[in-house]
Parts: C-alpha cells; structure tokens; sequence
C-alpha cells in the first residue's frame, strides 16, 4: 500500500505528537505518511510554552509517563540531528499562602516517596535561588530535575527525524473523513482523493472530537485557551522554569479555578514563567473554555500581568512585544486518550494531552509505535486507554 | 538544521532576529508556505518589530518561490499591543 495514494500506517496531525509517533514507526521501518491539514506545528505545538515538568505530574502513571519522555529528551538532539533546545533548569512551584501551603506538603510528600527529587523552600531560600522572584510569596516546591524545552524545535525536529527514516509527510491537506469497509479503517478521505492504509493513527489535539464526530464518536476533549504573554529578548537570564500552586489545581480541577466571577477564577489565570533559549520571556497564563477562539483579549493580558506581577515585581518592567493563544486539548482526567477504539479496528488515537503533549510527546511516540508495530497494549498505556470513557 | 546560516553575502531580511534570505529560502523548500511556517522555522517576524518591517518581504518571497502573488500568501495573525508596552504600563491605560 505504498505511493503517493496509500500507506501502511496513517498518522492525522503534525504536530509534536503526531511527529513523534511517525519517528518512532520511520525508525523501525514502518511505511508512515503523514497528513496535515495546515503546516508542522501550526496548533498547538506551535502556541505553548516549553515546560517539561516533573512535580506537576501526580505520582503514579502521569509521574512516571513524563520521567521516561525527559530522559528521552536527554539526549533527542544528536538522535534527530536537530536541537531541540532541551535543559534541566530545575523548576519551581511557587506557593502563595497557606492553604497552598498544605495542599502542596502532601503533594510533595507523595513526590518524594515515589522517589523524585524534590523539596519545599520558604520564601528567602527561593530568593536566594532565583533572585527574580522577588514579590510576595509564603515559598515555593523545588525539583532539581524539571526542565524546559523548545516546543517547536521538537515538533520540527522529530518531523526531521521521521523523514530521515523515510516517513513522509502531506502537508495543507484537510482530512474530510474517515474510511471504513465491512466496520474497519481502510483510508481517509482527503481535500485531493483517498488515500488508503491499514492503521490510522489520528494525533489532531483539540481537532480530534471534529475529525471523529463523522464515525458517530463522541471523544471528551475539549479545547482550553492558554493566553501568554512574549517580551523581548532580555539581557538577565532566568535560572529556573517556573509555575504556581494554582497552575495545577486549574490545570487539573477547573473547579478548583474558583467559582468567581473576578478575572482570576473566571478565565482560570496562574503564574508561569520561563526564559526561551532566544531569551525571550513567556508569561502566562489562563485556562478557559472558549471553543477554538484563538484571539487574546485585553482582560486575559490584564489579569495575567497583575498575578505574575504579585510574585515577580521585576516584571512590571520588561517589554511585551506579543500575545498568543494556544488550545490545550482538557480532558476529563487529565490523562490522554492512547490507544486502540474498540469496535473500529485500525482506528488509534493519540490525543488529548492537556498541557503535557510537548512533555509527553518522546513516551507518547514510543507507546503508540510498540501498540502499532507489536499490537499489544504497553503497560504504561493501560491508564490511558480510551475505553475508560464511553465514545459513543 | 535549525541553527542560523546567516553567510558573508547573503541579505539580512529580517534585523531584529537576524534571518538572511537564504534562511527563508530554506524554510520554503522544507514546506513553508505561510508567514507563520516561515516564522516557526526561522524566527523571522518573531522580534521586536514583530514583522512590521521583515513582513512583506517575507511575503514577497514566500509568493515568488510558490508562484503566487503575494496577495494570495495568508499575512498571518497580528496580536496584540502593536508596539512593545512596559507589563507595568499593560491595561493601566487601554494598550
């Protein structure tokens, strides 16, 4: 089934998830092409931040899910021939006031008993540490281990990567529908004719339920716009990656974002700050429900500067040249969809990774191309199938 | 190779990232077809004029090499403030 018509393998998406699923299959030579309805990385690959977090992962599969894609990520630039701009800065989650406090001890202690290295500071230790966190603050959790990353440098350098391995990639091609004869995959319908295959690997992020909804499906992820600010290159470098204790609890409990109608709750804002290797800071950001609006809004920037600001009064002088939105593909857990649907044979999917698809993306690329080439479920998918929810 | 090739000889299209026009040339032959895919590749338009000058150059570029004229190359997304803003002067006065 090779040719410009047809592959073995069809992956929908290239973004850093779909791109790394194509490296892993190239690189074991499978026959892989991918399909794009715009350009790599045009979603939300290409609108993030780069954090490759450990501490905000819950103990457990999610925790262990990213350990295993960061130290992948080690050593990804001389495998891909491509810099992906990896570093483990360490990171810090600032804690605000005392019921933060609690919340994040008992996190932490968990953390450290599945074994990641981590510790609470109080305020003038993580002043100490990181001079340009000098608002107010009761401290802040520390793991020597997370790191950041170049988010389109990895969307683009595993594209590299899989086209070194042979994959091939059609780009500016809107996939209309799926194909499917006597109930299985056959191909997808595409804005130039068929193209056939036997495993259809559908990575389109927030764009999944849209793709799917033509088979009847009814899969629960549901765009979330993160709102973030973009200074100029600066002259001072930031040592640390950097979040708050509510960038986890609206990240994972929208409930938790509060109920308020003050800018804060409403449009879900929390503390995040990192340096790119450009040195461009990125300060964010939001969390909201508001369909695939891409635009930024005068509120959103607002409230983002005034929170960001109560924790880094340096901030209040840096130079904004942009804004950007991006949609995180939420999903109920907070876990991704990996993994066969059952009842459609040949049908994967590899979506919704909330704000973890560029930390994830190296394990999601392994899991997915083992289920593909050896058609069995790989331990760490197990939580992640999507028969944990009903798509129909 | 996502490093900068910026060469003795090659015109700098885009000053605030330093991008020469060889570096586009590049990024069209890897399948740019849109300012925003030019962006992502090479940083054009992504400083602090944020294209206002490199833009419709890139434009012109973009059109010439993918036989288009260059009204027909997507311009990308303007966001806002149009011009670099102090955070601290952010929403203190409208942008």
């Amino acid at each position: 089934m090779t040719g410009v018509n047809g592959a073995d393998i069809v992956v929908v998406g290239a973004g850093v998830t779909g791109n790394a699923i194509a490296y892993h299959l190239a690189r074991q030579g499978a026959d892989v092409l991918v399909v794009e309805r715009d350009d790599l990385a045009a979603g939300s690959s290409g609108a993030c931040d780069g954090y490759v977090f450990m501490q905000t992962k819950a103990p457990g599969v999610h925790l262990n899910l990213a350990l295993e894609s960061a130290a992948v990520y080690e050593g990804l630039s001389d495998e891909l021939g491509y810099d992906i701009q990896f570093k483990r800065c360490g990171g810090f989650i600032v804690i605000r006031t005392p019921p933060e406090w609690e919340v994040m001890e008992k996190l932490v202690e968990r953390q450290r008993a599945a074994g990641l290295p981590i510790e609470l500071l109080d305020a003038s230790r993580v002043r100490q540490m990181e001079s340009f966190l000098d608002g107010e603050y009761e401290g802040a959790a520390y793991c020597p281990i997370d790191g950041k990353i170049g988010p389109i440098h990895l969307a683009l350098g595993f594209a590299h990567g899989a086209r070194r391995h042979g994959a091939r990639f059609l780009l500016h091609t809107p996939v209309e529908s799926v194909v499917l004869e006597g109930g299985r995959v056959t191909g997808i319908e595409t804005a130039i004719g068929r193209i056939r295959c036997n495993t259809l690997v559908v990575a389109c992020g927030v764009w999944t339920p849209l793709l799917l909804k033509s088979l009847g499906l009814s899969v629960p992820i549901k765009p979330r716009r993160g709102q973030v600010l973009v200074t100029a290159p600066l002259p001072f470098a930031l040592n640390h990656a950097m979040l708050d204790a509510r960038y986890i609890a609206v990240k994972f409990n929208p409930k938790l974002a509060g109920g308020g109608d003050d800018p804060v709750s409403r449009i879900g804002i929390s503390f995040a700050v990192e340096q790119t290797a450009a040195g461009n800071l990125l300060i964010g950001n939001t969390r909201e429900f508001a369909g695939y609006d891409l635009r930024t809004t005068l509120e959103a920037c607002h409230a983002i500067r005034q929170y960001a600001s109560s924790i880094a009064r340096r901030l209040e002088k840096v130079p904004v040249i942009r804004s950007f939105a991006g949609l995180r593909p939420y999903t109920p857990d907070g876990l991704p969809l990996l993994g066969p649907v059952e009842g459609i044979p040949g049908l994967i999917l590899a979506a919704g990774h909330e704000g973890d698809g560029i930390a994830l993306a190296a394990v999601t690329g392994r899991l997915v191309s083992q289920l593909v080439l050896e058609g069995t479920v790989p331990p760490l998918m197990g939580p992640c199938l999507p028969r944990r929810f009903s798509l129909v | 190779m996502n490093r900068k090739s910026t060469e003795i000889g090659d015109v700098v299209v885009c000053r605030c990232e330093q991008v020469g026009r060889n570096d586009i040339l590049k990024a069209v032959r890897e399948g740019a077809t849109t300012i925003a895919g030019v962006k992502s590749r090479t940083r054009a338009c992504m400083g602090v004029c944020q294209g206002r000058t490199c833009g419709p150059v890139v434009r012109r570029i973009l059109a010439q090499e993918t036989g288009r004229s260059p009204g027909e190359v997507y311009p990308g997304s303007a966001r806002p403030p149009v011009r670099p803003i102090m955070l601290g002067n952010l929403g203190s006065d409208g942008w």
